[in-house]
């Protein structure tokens, strides 16, 4: 056994035998052990590995990745929620596939991002975790980053180091500028005194791009936070624009600051914090957030559903 | 039944009563209001009185100024030390013997026949200093909890001139305020400790601290220190803010419950790992 540090490996596969040959074993390492096991998987994968599991089920604690990770930086909150719930001298042994052949170029750059950052995240956590890649299904170069954002490849149950692994250029190089739809209407908000009017400017653009009643909470919780990020970090304010985008509304906060902490909006808060809050609440409210940043000005974009009309913009 | 509560343009119509805080910018608009508020109060048989800084000549000469009113005969002017039984060589009201004094001029009134009391209170000359609205927001809260329930209510009007960034804290502690006063209210309300309504976010994050600081000691002290926030106008409230009472509530070990909130309100605290402040469930009696 190795000493207590994030194992952290990609797994191509093509096809079910393959997908099943490396993901059971590695599940079943865990469970013999009596440590605990959690898994994040597309729906169709968990059904698989469920059937495979038999019994052995009960001792793994399985989640649909469409749902916790459809904001992949909410799987952060959940990793550390299991770390933490772990006992003492015990290792967490993860599966997460944080990728799947229908994600979004527009969701992608943020799954690589995610990816790079739990290298970080977890450095010092006696964590186990491997990251299945639909090789039959992903284009050539989301398997290039899978090798860049991993320093482990996993084969015939085990793993070797990958000659490509730089999680910081793969994070900086999908630190992309993010446009606005040109069309699109904003409100410049200077001010604390300006988020009221800010909540209300964001309500009505929504609810004219079809954003249900019971989102707009959500909306007005998201533009303040990122708003108020704005107004205490940059000292510049910011503009808001909203905007329909391929079945989702995007909401988007720019201004003139540099965002320096990639971690924000994924570090847990310490209990009773007060800071450090705002970007886990807009991730945890959120499809999808994107970050662009540069020293010339930080764009933050948050998605939320639009009605059942969802197209896959790809 | 719920109190008049909300934001208003005028001063007239709050009848019977009507707790509110107005922050003014010139006198002939502070007349003006009071001119509204001493109408109603004469066409119901209410007693009336006039306080503000100066002395009896001189509140009675500006009161002669007000518009719209026919005969202030009727109307009593007083001094605002006086009318709140300030001891002799101080200017800072003492909360409790206030409203005691207040609550005995009440009974006094029904006793001689009126239908109430109101006062129109310029009360800027006792909150020029932090003590001093330390003190006078004390008195704000605990009044308008005797405001809830007894025949008596007042205009209280700060000069936003001498006190542009503290009168909102002062005014925010009446269930009716002037546009642009302040953006959320804290008041008294039936079966709470008081009502939070309005938005809360950055723009008001030290105003709500100050007036916790100011209020939590007195808020439900008569019962077992636990509360009840009345947040079924509260439209909304910022993360830090939804601490910033949590952090209140565990300071002094409370517990203390949101009844009523609103989605945003709700959804926000199931999201935040609170430790003394609950939600109450929708829909239970009481509400």
């Amino acid at each position: 056994m190795t000493a207590p540090g994030l194992v952290h490996s990609a797994f191509f596969y093509r096809g079910e035998s393959e997908y099943l040959g490396e993901v059971l074993p590695f599940v079943m390492d865990g469970v013999v052990r009596g440590d605990s096991v959690v898994v994040a998987l597309p729906a169709d994968k968990l059904a698989l590995l469920r059937t495979a599991l038999g019994e052995a089920v009960a001792g793994v604690e399985m989640s649909d990745m469409g749902e916790v990770g459809r904001n992949p930086a909410n799987t952060f909150a959940m990793f550390a929620a299991a770390l933490s719930a772990e006992r003492p001298g015990r290792r967490l042994w993860a599966v997460a596939e944080p990728v799947w052949p229908t994600r979004t170029c527009y969701e992608y750059p943020a799954c690589v991002q995610n990816e790079a950052l739990y290298n970080v995240a977890f450095a010092d956590c006696d964590l186990v975790t491997l990251c299945p890649y639909d090789a039959a299904g992903l284009p050539a170069d989301v398997l290039a980053d899978a090798r860049r954002t991993h320093p482990l490849i996993r084969r015939g149950g085990r793993d070797i180091p990958s000659a490509d692994y730089g999680w910081r250029k793969a994070f900086d190089e999908y630190n992309r500028p993010l446009a606005a739809d040109p069309r699109a209407a904003s409100f410049v908000v200077a001010e604390p005194g300006d988020l009221s009017e800010a909540r209300t400017f964001a309500s009505d653009r929504a609810h004219a791009l079809g954003l249900s009643a019971e989102r707009i909470s959500d909306l007005h919780l998201i533009v303040t936070e990122l708003a108020t990020n704005s107004l205490n970090y940059s000292g510049t304010g910011c503009r808001l624009t909203l905007w329909r985008r391929a079945g989702e509304l995007i909401c988007e906060i720019r201004d003139g600051g540099r965002f320096d902490d990639p971690m924000a909006g994924r570090r847990p808060a310490a209990r009773n914090a007060v800071n450090g809050r705002g970007l886990l609440l807009v991730n945890a409210l959120a499809d999808l957030v994107r970050v662009h940043t540069s020293d010339t000005g930080t764009t933050i974009q948050a998605s939320l559903p639009l009605g059942s009309a969802a197209g896959m913009g790809i | 039944m719920k109190r008049h509560h909300g934001v208003v343009d005028s001063a007239g119509g709050l009848i019977p009563f009507g707790h509110l805080g107005w922050g003014y910018r010139d006198r002939a608009e502070f007349l003006s209001r009071a001119g509204e508020y001493i109408a109603d109060g004469q066409t119901l048989n209410q007693w009336v009185e006039y306080v503000g800084a100066g002395t009896r000549e001189q509140l009675r000469a500006e009161l002669d100024t007000v518009p719209g009113i026919a005969d202030t005969g009727d109307v009593r002017v007083t001094p605002v030390l006086e009318f709140y039984a300030v001891a002799d060589g101080s200017d800072t009201v003492d909360p409790d013997i206030a409203v005691a004094t207040r609550v005995a001029a009440v009974h006094e009134a029904i006793e001689q026949g009126y239908t109430g009391f109101r006062a129109i209170v310029d009360a800027t000359a006792v909150t020029m200093r932090p003590d001093q609205r330390d003190a006078f927001a004390r008195f704000e809260f605990l009044i308008d909890q005797k405001m809830a329930t007894l025949p008596v209510s007042a205009l209280c009007a700060y000069d936003t001139t001498q006190l542009p960034e503290e009168a909102s804290g002062l005014i925010c502690l009446h269930p009716l305020v002037n546009r642009g006063a302040s953006a959320f209210r804290l008041y008294a309300e039936s079966g709470a400790a008081f009502a939070l309504e309005g938005e809360i976010d950055a723009a008001n994050a030290e105003t709500l601290t100050t007036v916790l600081e100011r209020i939590w000691p007195v808020a439900g002290r008569s019962g077992s220190g636990d509360l009840v926030i009345d947040a079924g106008s509260l439209e909304f409230i910022s993360h830090r803010e939804l601490l910033t009472l949590d952090r209140f509530a565990r300071r002094d070990d409370r517990q203390v419950t949101l009844r009523g909130s609103s989605p945003v309100v709700a959804r926000l605290a199931r999201l935040l790992d609170l430790t003394n402040l609950h939600l109450e469930h929708a829909g239970l009696p009481g509400r």
